[in-house]
């Protein structure tokens, strides 16, 4: 079976939100609707060395879409079946079964299913896959000023850049087997971290 | 608290209400302890009851955003609760709406009505398994442990012994004094009462990178004092017959089934505030 995944470089990502707004563009999409989203993970603290004080913010970026899950929890809740994975991978919701019942977006930790209040049903990231049919990139890929997204078949991904899918905010991969690499930020932390909050929870 | 989400909240709680007392009634048609004439009067109480979980699907519609569709949601019978739950939910509805239909029209032999009964009941057992599935997602923190089954069993008991008595005394049943359903009402109260301490406790161990459980729901103390202040003055109430040896009147019991219910309403509207996911 065939499965493809993004590659995503938090070393590189300075939070520019070009792949959110291309995909916005190219699919079309209303406020409040993102298929990508970028999420600015942020912390940090006033140390006390000696007599002084230093400080130890940090930020990060972390641009995600909807991670094709080997085992995704949006799919395992769906009652109408439209939330369904493809024989190439890419989890797609069926427009014209989908009942609008929010279940998925409930269930997904990463946020992908977006409910679309005009068409009254769920709509996320598919991956683009008639652009891949045709052996074109995903918009967002493209458009990445840094070229800090890549796509391809996850094995290749994989191989390239190792099997890193774990970092805060982004919770433990080992639930939903998302079919992502991430690269570090060198100020990265953990999945289970308290130490950060969201900074932009109205961008996503 | 998630007002937005008030057709689910009416669609569990009406649900659990109308299946809680169902059982009740059922169990108390199979024992054979009521006259003929107790039979037919309760029977005709009953309307209610279906009228309660009729309004509860017709809640459960508003949630979707395509409604027309609705059908669809039994598509994955099998392998998704929430198609479990409807599947089960609409079968409950029918066989116990057949069994009450063929009651009141006097239709069948008692022994086909029986079994009839005792399946419906069955059902809505099942009914109640599935919904409770519903929420156990592994990826939803606030949802997945054991205090989701205890609530909607509580509402169960609450909500739907309140309105079988309430049934039972408008269809001047001879059982309407009894004074089991009061006393277990108490005791699930008192049982409610403790577990959301627990669960209020239990919320600061739930976090995600982006979200901590206990700081979800800003008014959260004022919430649980008002629903618990609802509940302790339905459960009053509900056993004023008791205290001052009196039979229960409609007049007493219909104000403190609404107590009890707008108590389980806002507990649910608490439920499902406290969505959040593993991730972001």
């Amino acid at each position: 079976m065939k499965q493809y995944g993004f590659y995503i470089d938090s070393s590189k990502c300075t939070g520019c939100k070009t792949c959110q707004l291309s995909c916005k563009d190219n699919k079309d999409l209303d406020i409040g609707v993102n298929f990508r989203r970028v999420y600015e993970y942020a912390g940090g603290d006033w140390l006390k060395e000696g007599e002084i004080y230093r400080q130890s913010v940090y930020s990060y970026y972390l641009s995600i879409a909807c991670n094709h899950c080997d085992q995704p929890a949006c799919t395992k809740v769906c009652p109408s079946g439209a939330m369904h994975k493809r024989e190439d991978g890419f989890v797609v919701v069926d427009e014209k079964t989908c009942i609008g019942c929010k279940y998925c977006s409930m269930a997904c930790p990463y946020g992908a299913p977006q409910y679309n209040e005009e068409k009254g049903h769920m709509t996320k990231c598919d991956g683009c896959f008639e652009r891949v049919e045709q052996g074109m990139q995903p918009v967002c890929v493209g458009s990445c000023p840094l070229r800090a997204l890549e796509f391809g078949p996850i094995a290749q991904l994989r191989e390239k850049y190792g099997t890193n899918a774990d970092v805060a905010p982004l919770p433990s991969s080992l639930t939903t087997k998302p079919n992502i690499v991430i690269k570090q930020n060198r100020n990265a932390r953990p999945t289970d971290d308290q130490s950060g909050h969201l900074a932009n929870p109205k961008e996503v | 608290m998630a007002w937005h989400e008030w057709p689910l909240m009416l669609f569990t709680v009406l649900a659990q209400t109308s299946v809680g007392s169902f059982l009740v009634l059922g169990g108390l048609l199979l024992s054979g302890q009521l006259s003929l004439n107790e039979e037919n009067r309760l029977h005709k109480a009953m309307f209610f009851l279906w009228a309660l979980m009729g309004l509860g699907f017709m809640a459960s519609t508003a949630h979707l955003g395509s409604p027309l569709r609705a059908m669809n949601a039994l598509n994955q019978v099998g392998s998704s609760w929430l198609s479990n739950e409807i599947f089960f939910g609409s079968l409950f509805f029918a066989a116990g709406g057949f069994y009450w239909l063929l009651s009141m029209l006097n239709k069948g032999t008692p022994q086909v009505r029986k079994m009839l009964l005792a399946a419906a009941m069955l059902i809505g057992i099942v009914f109640m398994y599935a919904m409770i599935k519903v929420y156990l997602i592994d990826t939803v923190p606030t949802w997945n442990n054991i205090f989701t089954p205890f609530g909607f069993i509580l509402t169960m008991l609450l909500s739907g012994l309140l309105f079988a008595q309430l049934l039972l005394t408008g269809a001047q049943s001879k059982q309407a004094g009894h004074k089991l359903l009061p006393v277990a009402g108490a005791i699930a109260a008192v049982v409610s009462l403790v577990v959301t301490v627990l669960q209020m406790t239990d919320l600061s161990s739930i976090n995600s990178a982006v979200t901590a459980a206990a700081g979800i729901i800003d008014n959260m103390q004022q919430l649980q004092l008002i629903r618990g202040a609802l509940m302790l003055a339905a459960l009053a109430l509900w056993f004023k017959p008791l205290i001052t040896s009196d039979k229960p009147t409609t007049l007493l019991l219909a104000p403190a089934f609404v107590l009890m219910f707008v108590s389980e309403f806002i507990a649910r509207g608490i439920f499902y505030g406290l969505h959040m996911t593993t991730g972001m």
